[in-house]
């Protein structure tokens, strides 16, 4: 069977990707391994439309290496490398790879066509499950519906690159204030995502816009300064601009590496802020009906906000390289030109998309990944700046994000907690509780808890500095990041711990939860109960389908002598399933994403 | 805790911890022979942060007369009313006020046991008006959250520099050292994660004060749902996993996170039992005080301290929504009345568990806020008051000088070259400063503090004398 670890050529990747069809279609859970000696009467298949894995849009990746021609005796390297390919990409363009959707990948069996047909789906949104299910306070309702998107709709890319986004312009609603506009949150993040694939200039101005940014960094009401009173405009939302969703605080080169090396300079001074933050002035709510309205009513967190001219600075600014506006413009011409004048900043290239292939792919792309995926951002070929698509295009196609594992151990990154939990409920098929009304939650926390469980929920950070910072140290000292890392604490890992515990032994499709709770979601294990009959390919699914190829060889020993301490009855099948998974779950390397 | 130092130092470390403390040790200078570090016979320290720059200029207000008024013309519609204030003295300074929420300040400020440490910030060297407009030495990216943060936590200039470990860093090495060869890390945060306790050699336990501490199932026979007849296997291969994944030939993001599984296997553990021991029920406070709450998950490690056999403790702990950009008169209210509210029934559980001389409590910003409005806000400011309160703080009075509120002529403000008014105010005490004090207090050798901050020795005064 062609399932047995080779050095494939790129012509029998063809015939390996159809056994992965014909597979999935023939065992009870479209299991994707194939089986060593029993069970599936598969036999290898002769029809099919896939053409295994290609060459992405840099003309330099292929599908051909990842993994297996190691040369490694392992049967780990049983995997088939297009679905292994398929898996990889599919761990950092979605929120984790199924069996079905490797299988979709590799019958589609090109990247670039994957990225395209995600380009065309329709968007998945939040807010009209918000406005129907919260009464704007009740903030369930939002993380209910983030989490049925995640995990079932199709737009996974652009989901994830959403969910990316609102991490880098980052509002939330943990602090008083926004905890009350549950559609305006929502409204906030289907803006992300609407925009998630368009231009990175409209993106800021729809994020410097909105009225939830606007509320969470009070440029709302900021106004014109009053020198008799000694009152300056509000200076928080020109600085967190600049610092966080666009230059930075350091020039920066294209590969973004702070710049002169090794005496970096400062991208903006004090002085810049001031006059970013007098731009910034005389705007309100868009249903205010006037200045200071104290009884404002409607949909006040959505939209745009409204231009007040009364309260808006008109003297000329100085902004970034010496851009000079003129004096006399108005609210939206002031705000147009700096807009202009920061998304054409050289930095911001390098570091927004630096911020996105760690969100993506890894914690610790090379120099020359940035630049290249900069030289993307500051024109996609066709002369156009800031172009989303091509961005994303070009950070998942190339050559570091398809083979960068090969060569670099420390290549990839911690997953954030909730994809990683998106991705055991997308791959184990987890249904909502019995009594749950088709919503989902953990067994020890309700979703828009999850931050209590694992420092991460959807727009709920502690700050506007996210969950975690881009250049937190991996260890004290370390030189290289890991943003992730900074939320992996005592609490956190022993509570998600508990958590894994508590779905795989009480809340799977055997358990009785009458006596339980029922409104927790559960997962299945009969499709990991019939592989574990030969734990080989038990290790096989699990190093597929949750590792993407990665799993390290102790690890599967070690499982391989967990499950010899087990017999070979249905029940002991079982046990090894759920054992496993267990343990698993839990690993520390299952926290890498390769 | 990786804590690399070999049995027969503990034990001479052992006997240290029985020698007496260092005492007078109070405004003194690098002319002092160098001090060898000491543990004591228990001691915790406690760092309060205050995250995103809290307004300590509307805590600690002066109390009467001109400079009541400079104040007032600064602050204009953001000032506290006269009559809002509880009123207090500083034998040097004159008068001052507590903001009216905060009357448990007042009282351990009144009591002696609460020291006001007056306009503190990042600092790399004494730090003029003229410095300041010409660009001399300043902190990198003053008026940046989390640049700020990273400095005060770490006593460094510059983000980059060869000071990345934080100062609680250094002091939980040091506690470490008193403490043995224990499975507990002598640092916890409370508040997430922290520049302030990072170290070379030392970890510190990040624990989330809204969940109770749960031991990790599986581990050790734990488990209601694991068969009993697999529950040791599974235990087993849980250990061996997160052993193989520390191996040495693994990456090092492996290896990291692997031990982080590991260290958080331990502790859990140990922690567990420990605070079953000590739920201390008395410390009471409102359900929706975090920094309370948190302050609460201290107080019970902290009577947890012999049990847990430490020696000495570490805690951080933050309280959030001090940036307060806009609506600050509306939002200062709740903000000053928990903050007094978790550190008042802090103390008194303290007191209560007849502890008070080994807990020293102290607070921290990313920065003070400006003295001017935006409107109803204040934006990022630089210098600003901090609080040092407990059984060992000499109290009752300001350390340093109060700064100048006036809007003209001020050598105080860090203005523009146009001589427009800020309120930006420069501090006058380094963070290196504050933070060597409370060192020296916990025992820190000289030149572990010689390391760990290498800009004190910029600054003639190493000890502020706060502690007694």
């Amino acid at each position: 069977m062609i399932r047995f670890k080779a050095s494939f050529p790129m012509h029998k990747l063809l015939l390996t990707t159809l056994v992965v069809g014909l597979l999935s279609a023939c065992s009870d859970r479209g299991v994707v391994v194939a089986d060593n000696n029993n069970g599936d009467g598969t036999t290898g298949g002769t029809t099919g439309t896939a053409t295994g894995a290609t060459t992405g849009g840099t003309g330099t990746t292929t599908g051909a290496t990842t993994g297996t021609a190691t040369g490694n005796t392992d049967a780990a390297t049983n995997l088939d490398p297009a679905a292994v390919f398929a898996a990889r990409f599919l761990n950092q363009a979605t929120f984790g790879a199924t069996e079905q959707s490797i299988n979709d990948f590799v019958a589609l069996g090109n990247p670039g066509a994957w990225i395209d047909d995600q380009f065309s789906q329709p968007t998945s949104v939040l807010s009209p499950y918000t406005r129907t299910n919260s009464n704007g306070s009740g903030t369930d309702a939002l993380h209910e519906i983030w989490w049925n998107n995640a995990l079932g709709e199709p737009d996974q890319l652009r989901q994830r690159v959403s969910y990316a986004l609102s991490q880098i312009f980052v509002v939330s609603d943990v602090d008083a204030g926004l905890a009350n506009a549950q559609y305006g949150m929502a409204d906030y993040y289907d803006m992300l995502s609407r925009n998630a694939f368009g231009n990175f200039r409209t993106l800021l101005e729809e994020v410097t816009l909105h009225p939830v940014m606007g509320a969470y960094l009070s440029m709302v009401l900021n106004e014109r300064p009053n020198v008799e009173q000694n009152i300056r405009p509000d200076e928080n939302y020109a600085r967190e601009l600049l610092q966080l969703f666009s230059i930075g605080l350091f020039n920066l080169n294209t590969r973004g590496e702070p710049i002169p090396l090794g005496n970096p300079q400062p991208s903006y001074s004090q002085e810049t802020i001031e006059q970013f933050a007098r731009v910034f002035t005389g705007w309100n709510y868009p249903t205010a009906r006037r200045w200071n309205d104290t009884n404002i009513t409607g949909d006040f967190f959505i939209g745009r906000m409204v231009a007040n001219e009364a309260f808006h600075d008109t003297t000329s600014k100085t902004l970034l390289n010496g851009a000079v506006s003129s004096a006399g413009w108005t609210a939206q011409q002031d705000l147009s030109f700096a807009l202009d004048n920061v998304f054409n900043h050289p930095n911001v290239g390098p570091f927004i998309s630096k911020q996105l292939i760690q969100r993506l792919v890894t914690s610790n792309p090379s120099p020359e990944y940035v630049e290249r995926i900069t030289l993307t951002f500051n024109n996609n070929g066709n002369g156009v700046r800031g172009d989303m698509r091509s961005v994303v295009r070009a950070i998942l196609l190339d050559d570091e994000a398809r083979n960068g594992h090969l060569n670099n151990p420390e290549y990839g990154k911690i997953r954030e907690p909730s994809i990683k939990l998106a991705h055991i409920w997308r791959a184990l098929d987890g249904m909502p509780g019995p009594a749950a009304n088709g919503v989902h939650s953990t067994a020890n926390f309700t979703l828009e808890r999850s931050d209590e469980m694992f420092g991460q929920a959807v727009l709920q950070s502690g700050s506007v500095f996210n969950f975690y910072l881009p250049n937190n140290p991996l260890s004290a000292g370390s030189s290289l990041v890991s943003p992730e890392m900074q939320i992996m604490s005592e609490s956190n890992l022993a509570n998600t711990h508990n958590n894994y515990h508590n779905q795989v032994y009480r809340f799977n499709n055997r358990s009785d939860l009458t006596d339980d709770n029922p409104r927790v979601t559960t997962i299945n294990l009969e499709g990991l109960t019939a592989l574990a009959r030969n734990p080989n390919n038990l290790l096989d699914w699990y190093n597929l389908v949750l590792f993407a190829g990665s799993m390290p060889d102790n690890v599967r020993d070690e499982l391989l002598r967990y499950m010899r301490t087990l017999g070979n009855t249905n029940e002991d099948s079982f046990a090894k399933a759920q054992d496993t998974l267990f343990l698993i779950l839990v690993s520390p390397s299952f926290h890498i994403q390769r | 805790m990786r804590n690399s130092i070999d049995k027969h130092r503990r034990l001479l470390l052992k006997q240290l911890a029985c020698l007496p403390l260092a005492s007078g040790v109070s405004v003194l200078t690098g002319s002092k022979p160098a001090q060898a570090m000491t543990c004591g016979t228990g001691k915790s320290l406690v760092c309060i942060f205050m995250a995103g720059g809290a307004d300590s200029f509307n805590m600690f207000v002066p109390g009467g007369g001109n400079s009541f008024a400079q104040y007032q013309n600064s602050r204009r519609d953001l000032a506290v009313d006269e009559a809002n204030l509880i009123n207090v003295s500083d034998a040097a300074q004159g008068a001052f006020g507590f903001h009216d929420l905060m009357p448990g300040f007042a009282s351990l400020y009144e009591a002696n046991r609460m020291a006001v440490v007056s306009n503190t910030g990042t600092l790399i060297r004494p730090t003029t008006k003229s410095d300041y407009l010409a660009t001399n030495s300043l902190p990198e990216s003053l008026f940046a959250h989390n640049t700020q943060q990273k400095l005060w936590q770490t006593g460094a200039g510059i983000v980059s520099g060869s000071s990345a470990f934080g100062w609680g860093g250094a002091i939980s090495e040091h506690a470490g050292e008193c403490n043995g060869n224990i499975a507990v890390a002598p640092a916890f945060s409370i508040g997430g994660s922290t520049d302030w306790l990072t170290s070379a050699s030392a970890n510190y336990i990040s624990l989330n004060a809204d969940v109770a501490v749960q031991r990790m199932f599986g581990h050790a026979n734990i488990s209601d749902w694991i068969p009993p007849r697999r529950l040791s296997q599974v235990g087993r291969s849980l250990n061996a996993l997160i052993d193989v994944g520390q191996a040495s030939g693994n990456s090092q993001v492996m290896q990291e996170i692997s031990g982080a599984i590991g260290r958080a296997t331990t502790a859990t553990a140990s922690l567990h039992a420990a605070l079953l021991n000590n739920p201390l029920p008395q410390m009471r406070y409102s359900g929706g005080n975090r920094l309370a709450r948190q302050l609460h998950l201290v107080a019970r490690l902290i009577a947890s301290r012999e049990e847990l056999g430490m020696e000495q403790q570490v805690f951080f702990v933050r309280m959030g929504g001090w940036d307060t950009h806009t609506n600050q008169l509306q939002r200062q209210p709740a903000l000053f009345t928990a903050l007094n509210e978790a550190v008042t029934v802090f103390q008194a559980t303290i007191d209560g568990l007849n502890l008070a001389p080994s807990v020293t409590s102290f607070t921290a910003s990313d920065f003070g806020r400006t003295l001017t409005s935006n409107g109803n806000g204040t934006d990022h400011g630089w210098g600003g008051h901090n609080f040092v309160f407990g059984g060992a703080v000499d109290g009752g009075r300001i350390v340093g000088d109060i700064p100048n509120y006036a809007v003209e002529n001020n050598d105080d403000d860090a203005g523009d070259n146009r001589g427009q008014f800020a309120g930006r105010i420069i501090p006058q005490i380094s963070v290196n400063q504050y933070a060597a004090t409370l060192a020296r207090w916990m025992g820190v050798s000289e030149d572990a503090l010689n390391a760990a901050l290498p800009d004190l020795a910029n600054f003639s005064q190493r000890d502020l004398g706060f502690m007694t």
